[in-house]
């Protein structure tokens, strides 16, 4: 059955967008990724260029495509391209980068329209490899209205933490899901 | 359930602590197809002590009226002097005592068998998920297994954390039920140590009648050598003398037990409060959450995502949170209760915000995708 239900991860370079898409999808992740030439080559030896993709399958072969954007900001006229129909956003930050802070307000900022017609979960990855900031850092981030965005500290490598991030997401759309 | 489908249950010949453990045991949640006979009348089922002296007539009695004994005993020989006797053997285990009162109120309340149903009348077959293989999920699957009645276990350790107060109304019932005093425990001497050692930028020494507990500010843990059980009295139990607080320096040597401080104080605070309430607590005031919790990290139960899911995209009080979910009250004042502890919502109105921005209320988004989440959901935490 074909459909056209998706779930965005986006984040920085490094993140773990990748990483994450792999420990929920159900196929090998295509990935498409290039020896970095800029300044990512100082965080790591390939990058996303264009997109990941994988795909959770449901019982009844209902596909939930999982598209990670690239994580250059270069490349930010693909988001957009990428959001359009999606269920919401999984928006992964590096806790280990010392612009943690300030790449989840850009982030936000970037997606402000996706996300207010859907939703949004942040992800705070490699927290404990080197903690840049405290939970209560990003928090102070956010707007104190509503509504209050959800943010957890995750190992992207996590199947139970990713999980629980769509879980989340998928709640605060319809909070009366049932099980 | 009708109050038609329930045992009713006489304790017979039995001692006092025996009766009065049973009794209480009958009495909670984790017996769910019976209760104590009110009155002579209408009796479906005695306990009886095999081992001590009874009243043989009464066996007689049960089969004239068609009645059930289950009968408890040391002997491991003993085989049931009725047809209408169940056996169960000492020292009592909840788990059997449960089956053997199931078997009876099966009997008792079978329906009459109806004809192999057809395509067209099955079942469907239910999408309930089952999450045994997510370690966070602990305490989500004993909760969501409340119901289970085939599982004790499951279900008691659910009321462990949830307890089992029933709803209410608030503008009807005596609320005293629902509420409890955190001055009397311990969580909130631990709830204080945490608050000082963050603002005073130092270790805290927590000290209880049964042992003193630090909190390491540098590291957000707590170290103890306290035993299990004694532990579990500290959070459990009504303090007889307040803990007190002592500022330590920073080497303060850790001891054996090491625990995250955050996690601990939530858990502390789910099992002291069991879906109690802080005293006081206004039940038709609005929740403002002011951050979610870090759920990959604490210990979730069941309901406690979609109830932080409403109260982050809405102003609700807590028995309307219940209510919009159709869920028991415990399990929306058992989040409340760790949620405001640990400062992460609170009771207000609108005017105890501070911008006006605060005061937009963004409805949830209007969802067609209902089914859809619904399997990704059970897709996500099937049982591999």
């Amino acid at each position: 059955m074909k459909s056209n239900h998706k779930i965005i991860f986006s984040g920085p370079v490094g993140a773990g967008k990748t990483t994450a898409i792999t420990s929920i999808s159900d196929i090998p992740t295509v990935r498409t990724e290039e020896a970095a030439s800029d300044e990512t080559k100082d965080l790591k030896d390939t990058t996303t260029v264009a997109l990941d993709y994988g795909a959770i399958i449901l019982q009844d072969d209902t596909r939930i495509h999982l598209y990670g954007t690239p994580g250059q900001k270069r490349f930010d006229f693909m988001w957009e391209i990428l959001t359009n129909g999606g269920i919401g956003l999984l928006l992964l930050i590096d806790g280990s980068d010392s612009n943690a802070i300030n790449n989840l307000k850009f982030f936000l900022s970037s997606f402000k329209n996706f996300i207010n017609k859907t939703s949004v979960v942040v992800g705070i990855t490699k927290q404990d490899v080197n903690k840049k900031y405290n939970l209560q850092d990003y928090q102070e981030v956010l707007d104190k209205g509503l509504p209050v965005v959800p943010i957890f500290e995750i190992d992207a490598r996590s199947k139970k933490d990713v999980s629980l991030m769509v879980e989340t997401l998928l709640y605060t759309l319809d909070p009366k899901i049932s099980i | 359930m009708n109050k038609k489908t329930i045992a009713n249950i006489v304790l017979s010949n039995l001692d006092t602590l025996t009766e009065q453990t049973l009794a209480y045991y009958i009495n909670s949640n984790l017996c769910k197809n019976a209760k104590l006979a009110l009155s002579q009348n209408n009796i479906h089922l005695y306990i009886l002590d095999l081992d001590r002296k009874f009243d043989e007539n009464l066996i007689q009695n049960v089969e004239l009226h068609q009645q059930y004994i289950i009968g408890i005993h040391l002997d491991s020989e003993k085989t049931p002097l009725s047809k209408r006797m169940t056996l169960v053997k000492k020292p009592l285990n909840v788990s059997e005592l449960t089956k053997a009162i199931d078997k009876v109120h099966q009997k008792l309340f079978k329906p009459p068998a109806l004809p192999t149903p057809n395509k067209d009348t099955k079942p469907k077959q239910s999408a309930k998920i089952k999450h045994k293989d997510q370690s966070h999920r602990n305490l989500y699957n004993a909760i969501d297994e409340e119901n289970k009645e085939d599982d004790i276990h499951l279900r008691y350790k659910a009321q462990r954390y949830v307890g089992n107060t029933k709803d209410v109304n608030p503008e009807k019932d005596d609320l005293q039920k629902i509420y409890i005093n955190a001055e009397n425990y311990f969580f909130s001497s631990l709830i204080k140590a945490l608050s000082l050692g963050q603002e005073k930028r130092t270790n805290i020494g927590i000290k209880t009648g049964l042992g003193t507990l630090i909190f390491h500010y540098p590291e957000n843990v707590i170290s103890h050598n306290i035993e299990k059980n004694k532990l579990k009295l500290l959070k459990t139990t009504p303090l007889i003398n307040q803990a007190s607080l002592i500022s330590l320096n920073s080497s303060t040597a850790m001891k054996n037990h090491v625990i995250d401080a955050t996690n601990f104080a939530w858990d502390t605070t789910i099992q002291t409060n069991k879906g109690r309430l802080p005293k006081g607590t206004n039940l038709l005031e609005p929740v403002i959450l002011l951050v979610w919790p870090n759920f990959t990290k604490l210990r979730i139960f069941r309901h406690a995502i979609p109830i932080t899911a409403v109260w982050s995209r809405q102003r609700i009080s807590l028995v309307e949170t219940a209510k919009l979910l159709d869920i028991p009250q415990r399990y929306v004042f058992s989040l409340y209760s760790a949620m405001n502890a640990l400062a992460y919502a609170k009771i207000g109105k609108f005017e105890d915000e501070i911008t006006p921005k605060n005061k937009t209320v963004k409805p949830l988004p209007q969802q067609n995708n209902s089914t859809l989440f619904s399997k990704i959901m059970s897709h996500l935490f099937k049982r591999k």
